[in-house]
């Protein structure tokens, strides 16, 4: 009895590890889907002239967080960001993004969508750092936290 | 027909009333909406219609914007170049012509501020060709023909139902050039179509590439789509077209008609609502013949 509870305290502690870094992952995720989305925009706006809609509803488009805040932002009029990984200030960037993507003609979109490349790829090559960083970090603490407690059980 | 383009509170107002009467709908910033019905001008309410302005349903700034953010899909710059021209058309080809401020850089880059909308419901009107059908061919050989009439007299529902009754009928290849998006819901097996295009490139490329037999389009107006029909007249290819006129001396008048490229002049009368009426069909010496 004593070492089913002690593994099971093991596997809750690591599962904990895992748990505790899936916001950089999920960081790491919606800063890839957002820099897709400004590139391929970028294109269609220069080339296609796709609409954002269309765009949204291809099947090659991801289906991750972004995606679905975009479209609850533009269609569904939906303005209530709340990301639980993102700070006031990336919200706030991510918003004035929404608002101002496909509100003007070529040329001016495409020199906004240039001036948020530089901008995504640096948070996006930061969230990947964290990420690297902080998701070995927790798994090893989760295993660690999970040894003592087995051993302190058993 | 989708409204879902126009506010919950409009869509839901227009399903209350038949759309096959209702020919347009005016929506002007700060007043109350307008209907084209049964070819009175009344007011849209929420119950359906009104003659009373006070119940209309009166139009905001914020309607329209949100009416333009769905009819571009949220991208201004995918439908600049038809914004530009001064309309919108959904995929059930109402076309919505757009009134606001013009900005020039040299040429017109857009049309902002946006305050009226104009909103034309298309009818599909079978049939309503029949009476001149026959006077636009010989034998199987089709003639040259040019549609002329002011506006809401019937001349695209004319040419939708000319293309209808060739791709039915006949083994010959169309070319609609739909400048405006208005034939979009005429499809089939001999029709190709080059949509939102001006005159001058579609002609051009579409009849190299398409080599269509017969092509149909919509509204001539300057010096650029008479000279493509008369190119296009010189290749061998049969037009249907229309131009807005009264009658065949208001054609004539125009400084860059072109005579001898139609062999055919179909003039529509004036109609209470019913398209297509026939005042009479000329031929290429302006003779009537009927």
């Amino acid at each position: 009895m004593k070492l089913l509870f002690a593994v099971i305290c093991l596997i809750t502690c690591i599962f904990c590890g895992i748990f505790s870094s899936s916001k950089y992952t999920e960081r790491k995720d919606f800063y890839l889907d957002f820099q897709k989305f400004n590139r391929r925009l970028k294109d269609e706006v220069s080339f296609a002239k796709s609409s954002i809609i269309e765009m949204i509803n291809n099947e090659d488009a991801g289906d991750g967080v972004f995606y679905s805040y975009i479209t609850d932002y533009l269609i569904n009029n939906n303005d209530n960001i709340n990301i639980k990984f993102l700070d006031n200030e990336e919200v706030k960037y991510l918003k004035s993004y929404f608002d101002a993507i496909g509100k003007s003609d070529r040329d001016s979109q495409l020199s906004f969508l240039n001036s948020s490349e530089s901008y995504l790829e640096e948070k996006l090559l930061n969230s990947q750092n964290d990420e690297k960083k902080y998701k070995d970090l927790y798994l090893k603490l989760g295993i660690l936290f999970g040894l003592i407690f087995f051993i302190a059980l058993i | 027909m989708n409204f879902n383009f126009l506010p919950n509170e409009v869509s839901s107002a227009i399903n209350k009333i038949d759309i096959k009467k209702m020919r347009e709908i005016r929506m002007r910033v700060g007043f109350p909406i307008s209907l084209n019905y049964e070819n009175v001008n009344i007011f849209l309410s929420k119950d359906g219609t009104t003659l009373y302005e006070g119940m209309g349903i009166k139009c905001t700034k914020e309607m329209i914007k949100n009416i333009i953010n769905k009819l571009t899909e949220y991208s201004v710059y995918a439908f600049n170049a038809r914004i530009k021209k001064g309309f919108l058309t959904t995929d059930d080809g109402i076309r919505i012509g757009l009134a606001g401020e013009c900005v020039f850089d040299k040429e017109i880059t857009t049309i902002k501020n946006i305050t009226s909308l104009n909103i034309r419901i298309p009818h599909d009107n079978f049939g309503v060709s029949d009476t001149v059908f026959d006077y636009l061919k010989n034998n199987n050989f089709f003639y040259n023909t040019l549609i002329i009439s002011p506006p809401f007299y019937g001349k695209t529902s004319m040419l939708k139902d000319i293309a209808r009754k060739i791709n039915a009928n006949y083994s010959y290849n169309i070319l609609i050039i739909d400048e405006r998006g208005e034939f979009q819901n005429i499809r089939g097996k001999r029709i190709d179509s080059i949509k939102f295009s001006d005159k001058l490139f579609a002609f051009e490329y579409g009849v190299r590439s398409m080599s269509p037999d017969i092509v149909i389009t919509d509204e001539l107006s300057g010096e650029n789509d008479w000279k493509c029909v008369k190119n296009a007249s010189n290749s061998g290819v049969k037009i249907f077209a229309s131009c807005h006129g009264e009658n065949l001396e208001d054609i004539k008048k125009k400084n860059n008609f072109v005579p001898y490229v139609f062999d055919r002049y179909v003039v529509l009368k004036s109609n209470n609502g019913i398209p297509g009426l026939v005042q009479g069909i000329y031929d290429n010496n302006f003779t009537k013949i009927l």
